[in-house]
């Protein structure tokens, strides 16, 4: 079955429904449930990718219909009851059986303000010199399914040419694993023809940022 | 607290937890919080700062105070296309997910549009919170296959002679559409041109701003 998460393209898609109430929440357990997220350093397994993955693995009709922050509920959840944080039990009831996790680090409201103005870099230092350079033409890998990857299908098995080297970034696939490799990324340029003939797009370029290990030359 | 990064306990961990939680999500909500204040893994005044911060301070008018500034200062909106990342920290907007940020012009030629089709990417301590509409399954699916028919849902049409570049946010670069000043703006002060920019328009759907915010 394909990917839930991954709908670059899926046809017969309906109109996109915008909202009408432009406020930045919409409910107070969705500004809660995102505060959360931000609220919370969580341990160091917890990396981001894992985070995605764990996302992406939600059961089809949860993911495609329960609402968007309630994923994110689902997900702490998972990665919770996955590290032996917490029971399913004391999930669903809300109440803790006692015991606290070694090592966690609070983040106070006195820290909020720091660490809102913190950003992250995913670059690391390159131990190999990138092995393409903009101009050159790639063909993209297709990468199976049963692991996290940020190559989407609609881009798997396609020309394209690379625009731009961005640095030696974090490579996802590793993350999602618990490991830190990093790879040189690239941008790269799709023409609307390649991608989706006869579909009147000649017109449209696409562009995605994309791995070292998920490219071959052209 | 280790992890086991493997798909299927998360599967049926997943399915566990489809059975025994609440259905309706503010309840679900509920307890987690409740929960890990009681672990030591999260303060709730801790929250309330991130909301507040969110609802009131970091919003889409940083983004349009940048493209303000590139509008009027030409030597800045060279840097900006050059390093988004360093010329957003000259406002002091770095933070959430913008390590890594890349400016793309908007030209009478040339028409930006920014997507994360995997997930939600978005560059969060430069525009805020996401729409909703940013996270469905119709954009996601659709602006990297018909872009132009998802520009005319959003009343934006574009002629044939333009460009349509489309940026699917897969790794952590975060995207920021740099709209074209709108004409007969010449007078007017910064402050005033950054009331015109829309958040729209910094995703890109959105493309002719009005004189007159």
């Amino acid at each position: 079955m394909a990917r839930v998460h991954d709908m670059g393209g899926l046809p017969n898609q309906g109109r996109i429904v915008m909202d009408k109430d432009e406020h930045p929440f919409h409910a107070d357990w969705e500004a809660r449930m995102w505060g959360m997220n931000e609220a919370m350093w969580g341990p160091d397994s917890w990396t981001l990718d894992w985070w995605r993955y764990v996302r992406e693995l939600i059961q089809r009709d949860d993911y495609l219909t329960r609402p968007y922050f309630d994923q994110w509920m689902q997900v702490y959840a998972a990665m919770m009851v996955d590290s032996g944080v917490a029971t399913v039990a004391e999930i669903a009831s809300g109440k803790s059986d006692g015991s606290r996790p070694k090592g966690a680090v609070l983040m106070h409201a006195a820290d909020v303000a720091k660490a809102a103005a913190t950003t992250r870099d995913f670059r690391r230092p390159a131990d190999q010199k990138p092995a393409f350079t903009p101009g050159d033409k790639v063909h993209t890998k297709t990468l199976g399914e049963g692991f996290h990857t940020r190559l989407p299908s609609y881009l798997m098995n396609k020309t394209g040419i690379v625009h731009a080297h961005r640095g030696n970034h974090l490579l996802p696939d590793a993350g999602a694993k618990g490991a830190e490799v990093a790879q040189h990324l690239y941008t790269i340029t799709f023409a609307g023809a390649d991608l989706w003939p006869g579909e009147g797009r000649d017109k449209d370029r696409f562009n995605a940022d994309l791995w070292e290990s998920y490219l071959e030359r052209a | 607290m280790s992890s086991s990064y493997d798909p299927k306990k998360i599967t049926e961990i997943h399915e566990h937890l489809h059975s025994e939680l609440p259905s309706d999500p503010a309840l679900r909500v509920k307890a987690l919080e409740s929960l890990l204040v009681e672990k030591g893994m999260v303060d709730s005044a801790a929250i309330d700062a991130w909301v507040d911060l969110y609802a009131e301070e970091i919003g889409p008018k940083r983004g349009a105070r940048v493209v303000a500034k590139s509008w009027t200062d030409p030597t800045f909106r060279a840097r900006l296309l050059a390093d988004g990342t360093a010329a957003i920290s000259e406002f002091g907007y770095q933070g959430h997910a913008t390590g890594h940020i890349v400016a793309v012009e908007n030209t009478p030629g040339v028409h930006n549009l920014v997507v994360c089709t995997l997930c939600s990417c978005y560059p969060f301590a430069l525009l805020g919170m996401s729409p909703g509409w940013y996270k469905s399954q119709e954009y996601r699916a659709r602006a990297v296959r018909d872009p132009r028919g998802v520009l005319k849902e959003f009343g934006v049409s574009v002629g044939d002679e333009v460009e349509v570049r489309v940026w699917d946010s897969t790794a952590e670069l975060r995207y920021l559409v740099v709209p074209e000043r709108p004409a007969g703006t010449e007078g007017l002060s910064e402050d005033q041109l950054a009331a015109l920019v829309t958040r729209n328009s910094m995703i890109g759907t959105d493309r002719v701003l009005k004189k007159a915010g």
